[in-house]
């Protein structure tokens, strides 16, 4: 597997494109996070943040950093965490009104026209990869509001833009593994993003496909497997 | 119910906590929740807990007017019907708490119309609706049973009421235990995650209602005070009220003993910020001091006269929400990962929760409107059954 980060780009995408020809539910998307070669750059975040128009307080990606051992052997760890786009989600199955489900992709969803905004799925979630919309935005009060900020997200195929109190404004979001860009023939903004070459997206159910070359060749390891979640996002450390 | 100097004061007391809560919904309506104190990490608040705690003072309403209405104990007739009003206008409080505390109170319909009954919160939320019906058609025939001139209607009326409480009985059991599952069924919450939690639920109803009731019957209840029917009443409810207090304390201390012996991290910490943390007053000083320690004093050692007990009722029903406090917002302090917060910095991506001027605002605007609705329901409505009656029965 020793290939350049531009190869690694270009087998991902040729990998996205025969998964895109295959019936949905042929397909898992999946994850892979090196943590090896995370810089703790936060470009993810922030290309999360700029593709999906979110707000203050709203996070999708997350970098998080641990300091391994004393000093002089001291490390840094980054621990990439988007969701874990649970197989068997523990946050969808409390939802009172159907508002969230796995799809048949593996890739757990919320519909914002459905969610009633109660955050039982964000108290649910093992992972803290759900958070809520309070109709915050970064310049509201300053002299300038900036248009940016009420600009149209186009999250799981539909058109969002953040006005008043209307969805997505009081729902829960999470991260969606950019399908509307998957859907289009191209990387998660994260996956597309990472300056380290960290990140790695496709499908788990083609064997040929790099991310399930690399979750079996190097043993991936999922967070909190203890808990029969499934998580769709693989680590290599 | 008679006018008297007191009831007025109070009356008038809870409209000025209703003008004071305005502020709060204008707020919480206009600006949506850019102005409360929970975030990522704690979602919930003041007035999850408002409405876990008002929900509580409902169901052991309820549940102590079932002594009556099921079981027959002839002598808890007389407080049975104020015991459903109270219970009836507790649900309310309760209800508009969690209303305001969702994203999009405009769409709560949907629980009706797309519900998920896979989740508990569909579960309760029908419950809810179920019981609410129950209450408002046993009021109406109850009331109704005592205004018949045939003997033979009033029966058929008294039979009816019956019925429904006997319908009611397992959905009141079933509404708050499931509030306690509603918690206790998250797995990935290991200081909810208990089968006791439940238990701890029903208990906490049960001297949260018989507490408040106690409160009502020894300040609002002057009738029976020449017969000295109220201080016996009251001497009793204020009595179970305290046991079933003691009951959730010891339950309370036995998850305290066995989560810091076991010394696992997570359940550590959540106990260590009960009872050493920034908030360490809510648990040692409201809950286990004014609601455990004074109330206790009153009635096992002072005067024990009918306001000693009508004080130190009303002191552990008020004082019960901190205990629900404590059960919804530790719940939440650790986050997913010890070092999650590490990865995005934002004023509302901590593990701390202070509830701001808006929530007690409106905690306190609901209260007054259920005192105000309390009050109207003691005016306009016949809550007390007539005595002439009492005696027939009880001959």
């Amino acid at each position: 597997m020793g290939h350049s980060v531009v190869n690694y780009t270009l087998t991902m995408l040729s990998d996205l494109h025969r998964a895109l020809k295959k019936p949905v539910r042929e397909r898992h998307w999946v994850m892979v996070v090196d943590q090896r070669k995370c810089i703790g750059c936060n470009s993810c975040t922030v290309a999360c943040r700029a593709e999906n128009v979110v707000p203050p307080g709203v996070v999708y990606i997350i970098v998080m950093e641990e300091e391994v051992g004393t000093y002089p052997n001291v490390r840094r760890r980054f621990t990439t965490r988007p969701c874990m786009q649970c197989q068997n989600p523990p946050c969808t199955k409390v939802c009172p009104v159907h508002a969230t489900w796995k799809r048949a992709d593996g890739v757990t969803i919320v519909d914002y026209k459905q969610c009633i905004g109660c955050r039982y799925c964000m108290a649910a979630c093992p992972y803290g990869a759900r958070t809520f919309d309070f109709g915050d935005f970064y310049t509201k009060d300053t002299p300038e509001f900036q248009p940016y900020e009420s600009t149209h997200s186009y999250e799981i195929g539909n058109k969002w833009a953040r006005k008043g109190q209307r969805s997505p404004i009081h729902n829960v979001r999470k991260c969606h593994f950019c399908l509307h860009r998957v859907h289009k023939g191209m990387l998660p903004a994260c996956v597309a993003t990472c300056l380290g070459r960290a990140l790695y997206f496709g499908d788990l159910n083609d064997p040929k496909s790099l991310v399930s070359r690399m979750a079996v060749h190097y043993k991936g390891y999922r967070l909190k497997e203890d808990l029969g979640t499934e998580p769709s996002v693989y680590y290599l450390s | 119910m008679k006018r008297n100097p007191l009831n007025i004061l109070f009356f008038l007391a809870f409209v000025v906590l209703a003008l004071v809560g305005i502020p709060g919904w204008y707020d919480r309506f206009v600006h949506g929740h850019r102005n409360v104190g929970y975030g990522q990490v704690i979602t919930w608040g003041l007035w999850v807990a408002f409405y876990i705690h008002m929900l509580a003072v409902c169901a052991g309403s309820y549940l102590f007017s079932t002594l009556y209405y099921v079981f027959g104990v002839e002598r808890f007739r007389r407080p049975a019907r104020a015991a459903l009003w109270i219970s009836l206008v507790a649900i309310i409080g309760g209800q508009l708490s969690i209303l305001i505390d969702m994203g999009h109170v405009e769409r709560f319909w949907k629980i009706i119309f797309s519900p998920n009954f896979g989740s508990v919160l569909t579960v309760t939320a029908w419950l809810y609706g179920i019981f609410l019906g129950l209450v408002v058609l046993q009021l109406f025939f109850d009331i109704r049973s005592e205004r018949h001139q045939q003997s033979s209607l009033a029966e058929r009326d008294r039979r009816i009421t019956r019925l429904l409480s006997i319908l009611g009985l397992p959905v009141v059991l079933s509404f708050h235990g499931g509030e306690g599952a509603l918690l206790g069924v998250m797995a990935s919450r290991p200081y909810w995650n208990s089968p006791l939690l439940p238990f701890m639920f029903l208990v906490s109803a049960l001297s949260t209602g018989m507490a408040t009731l106690a409160f009502f019957f020894a300040f609002f209840d002057r009738d029976g005070r020449a017969s000295g029917e109220t201080q016996r009443l009251v001497r009793s409810l204020s009595a179970y009220a305290l046991g079933f207090l003691g009951l959730y304390v010891l339950m309370e201390f036995t998850a305290i003993f066995i989560n810091l012996y076991g010394s696992v991290y997570a359940n550590v910490e959540t106990f260590h910020m009960i009872l050493y943390g920034p908030f360490w007053y809510v648990f040692w000083i409201v809950h286990l001091g004014i609601g455990g320690a004074l109330p206790a004093w009153l009635l096992l050692v002072g005067r024990r006269s009918v306001a000693a007990m009508g004080l130190a009722s009303g002191l552990m029903a008020v004082t019960f929400f901190a205990a629900k406090l404590n059960v919804v917002i530790p719940g939440m302090v650790n986050p997913a990962f010890r070092n999650l917060l590490t990865g995005y910095k934002d004023p509302r991506y901590v593990a701390f929760y202070t509830p701001t001027w808006n929530e007690w605002l409106i905690v306190l605007g609901i209260l007054g409107l259920c005192g105000i609705l309390f009050g109207l329901g003691c005016r306009y409505l016949p809550l007390f059954p007539n005595r002439g009656n009492q005696k027939e029965v009880a001959s």
